[in-house]
């Protein structure tokens, strides 16, 4: 396995957890690393891209701060492209794509009651990814204007 | 003169244009790029089945390419576009543009756009066709002639004032639980809708059969429509193009890209020049009667070439007309918390009106609620982290859905079509150039603030931030350019679609209209094509 595949590997494994409880199989895997072989839709556009997506390697709960963060402040970052792709592949694969696509079926009022929680930990996550990738995005950012 | 035409281009407005001309005994020559996409696979699969059964999932959803991978951009599309159609698109070698203030689409496929359409068939009343030089009464009997080719479902409902009702109309298509339970409520409300919001409902007319024909079983509901309908339930110009090739006297030159035509000296067209795409050689073909079917844009840039190769004169053609389009994201409260069925007819299967004083500014809108999709382009567009995104559509995606709106177009000087030289005389470019109306930004927000007071009366809400106003060109409704008027004038075609500057050409497609009402076409073109064949004989 090259030094290329295993990192993709440990990509998709990582990322795919924050959308099933299955991992990845060889299908979900391959197909992860050959979307990376086909196009240039996942190069980095900027110095935080690489930087982020190192830091979102280490976990999904790092990946899923990383990803609140660059929701609102790098909405077309690599790690987001990324995770995008995985969840792109996700549903469509079997036996996972019922973990994407599928319905929470359930009361009307327990049904707001989740998605005001759900809300609130979105909101949490986006605050969290602020304190956490802001200041070094920032000061990327500003080395970046430097002549 | 014998009975000899040929036509240019395979989409709604070549294929009827030709198929009336067999019928009444006319050989056809059809000149046509003609691209051809895979054939279905799986014909009896739902939209999960196909998910299970396919080998390699991805390549047929996402694509070898991942065409169909929606990634943020600026624009918020909520559905990727099908690897499976992406041939309808692909242009010839060398093929360019240039653009300002229109994002155009071309088509290059056999059936032309309305190979990727969502098949609602909308007639223009007297009031839309007002500025044109005939009526209702004279497109009638055409509507009544393709609603019989082509299989329209639909109902005679509160829309059919703003809809004429046409002959051969099959049974509605079946409502999915959130369109019907949006018409439930709309039946209960409607008084009150209409008075505070000036708004109407009711089933969308589509050419997606309800009934078996030969040939074509009724709809299967098996979700997979922008996929591309495995059993031709939902109808394309290219299972018309299949009929054609039953006459005797349909010859179809296919990968040949038509450049432009010559004339004699006394200004009649005697050839068509065109572009082998397999060898790259120049053709000339022998021209009786021409009928440029090509749609709006590649029918003007052959008269525009046309025109610079016979008089070294580079004309600009003024009135390019297109429907500008919202996309309106909403959430139907009463449907949160319940299950979205496994089968289910894809698109819109509801309309609503949005009415005016003035009957030609009517607005027509399609609601489609979601039902088998890809939902990352929804997931990510939510304002949350993916994870967060995700368990919030899972959460919601029985209650969701999209209303497509269209607004109206006019014809306006400033919008323009020409040549652009700057590659050479040889390799001229198509130049666009749209500028939309002055009042525009004011008639959007009026008609989308209507809309989201409809849409609350059905309980429904519309999340803050998520309407997208979609560029010009998206919606590729493409109108205007060579107007239908009984004024003679340069740059006219008359009632009988015939140019006022070439005696022997024919404009077949949308390049004619002279107005835009705010409401699909196709149906139209199809109609208005047939009636010109029909006219031709004469």
């Amino acid at each position: 396995m090259s030094g290329d595949r295993a990192l993709l590997d440990l990509e998709c494994r990582t990322f795919a957890r924050l959308f099933t409880r299955t991992p990845p199989n060889d299908y979900l895997l391959g197909s992860y690393a050959e979307a990376h072989r086909n196009t240039g839709k996942f190069d980095p556009t900027d110095r935080f891209d690489p930087w982020l997506l190192r830091l979102a390697r280490s976990g999904s709960a790092v990946a899923r701060l990383g990803d609140g963060y660059a929701r609102f402040f790098a909405p077309r970052s690599l790690l987001r492209r990324k995770l995008i792709l995985v969840l792109s592949l996700v549903e469509v694969t079997p036996p996972y794509y019922h973990d994407a696509d599928g319905t929470a079926s359930s009361s009307r009022v327990r049904i707001i009651v989740a998605l005001a929680f759900r809300g609130l930990v979105g909101v949490a996550i986006a605050g969290l990814g602020l304190i956490a990738f802001g200041p070094v995005h920032l000061v990327v950012r500003m080395a970046g204007r430097r002549p | 003169m014998s009975r000899r035409v040929l036509v240019v281009g395979s989409g709604p407005s070549g294929v009827h244009f030709a198929l009336t001309a067999l019928r009444r005994g006319f050989e056809v020559t059809m000149v046509d790029v003609g691209r051809r996409g895979p054939p279905p696979v799986f014909p009896d699969a739902t939209f999960d089945q196909l998910k299970e059964r396919l080998d390699d999932p991805a390549r047929y959803l996402l694509g070898a390419d991942l065409e169909g991978l929606v990634l943020p951009t600026r624009e918020k599309e909520y559905y990727g576009f099908p690897p499976g159609k992406q041939h309808v698109f692909a242009s010839p070698p060398g093929f360019d543009y240039l653009a300002q203030g229109f994002e155009p689409l071309f088509a290059f496929a056999r059936g032309g756009l309305a190979e990727v359409w969502t098949a609602g068939c909308y007639p223009f009343n007297d009031a839309e066709l007002d500025a044109f030089p005939f009526g209702f009464g004279d497109l009638s009997p055409w509507y009544d002639e393709i609603a019989d080719r082509i299989g329209v479902t639909g109902e005679v409902d509160d829309l059919a004032p703003f809809m004429p009702v046409h002959a051969h109309l099959l049974p509605p298509l079946a409502l999915d639980p959130h369109s019907a339970g949006l018409l439930e409520v709309y039946q209960r409300k409607k008084s009150r809708i209409q008075r505070t919001c000036g708004a109407v409902m009711g089933r969308s007319r589509v050419a997606t059969l309800s009934v078996d024909r030969p040939g074509r079983p009724k709809c299967g509901y098996l979700g997979r429509c922008l996929w591309g309908c495995p059993t031709d339930s939902l109808y394309t110009p290219s299972q018309t193009f299949r009929e054609l090739e039953r006459f005797e006297g349909f010859r179809y030159l296919p990968d040949l890209e038509a450049l432009y035509f010559r004339l004699d000296p006394g200004g009649t067209i005697q050839s068509i020049v065109g572009r082998s795409l397999s060898t790259g050689e120049h053709l000339e073909l022998p021209v009786e009667r021409l009928a440029l079917a090509a749609g709006t844009l590649a029918s003007a840039k052959i008269v525009l070439r046309s025109v610079l190769v016979a008089t070294g004169e580079a004309v600009t053609l003024p009135g390019l007309m297109d429907n500008r389009q919202a996309l309106v994201p909403f959430l139907n409260l009463r449907r949160l918390g319940r299950p979205v069925p496994e089968t289910s007819y894809q698109y819109h299967l509801l309309g609503m009106g949005l009415t005016s004083p003035n009957p030609a500014e009517y607005i027509h809108c399609q609601i489609s609620t979601l039902k088998t999709a890809l939902i990352h382009p929804i997931v990510h567009a939510l304002p949350f982290d993916i994870r967060t995104a995700l368990a919030i559509t899972r959460a919601t995606r029985a209650a969701l859905g999209v209303v497509n709106v269209n607004f109206l177009d006019t014809w306006r000087e400033e919008n323009t079509l020409s040549l652009d030289l700057g590659s050479g005389p040889d390799r001229p470019r198509l130049r666009i150039a749209y500028r939309p109306p002055d009042d525009e930004p004011v008639r959007i927000r009026a008609a989308l603030g209507r809309l989201r007071r409809a849409l609350r009366q059905l309980g429904c809400v519309v999340p803050p931030g998520m309407a997208y106003i979609r560029p010009m060109g998206a919606s590729v409704h493409y109108a205007g350019i060579l107007p239908m008027s009984r004024a003679p004038g340069r740059w006219t075609t008359t009632p009988e679609g015939r140019s006022r500057d070439f005696p022997n050409l024919f404009l077949a497609d949308g390049s004619t209209f002279p107005f835009l009402p705010a409401k699909n076409l196709t149906f139209t073109l199809m109609a208005n094509a047939a009636r010109l064949a029909a006219m031709m004989h004469d």
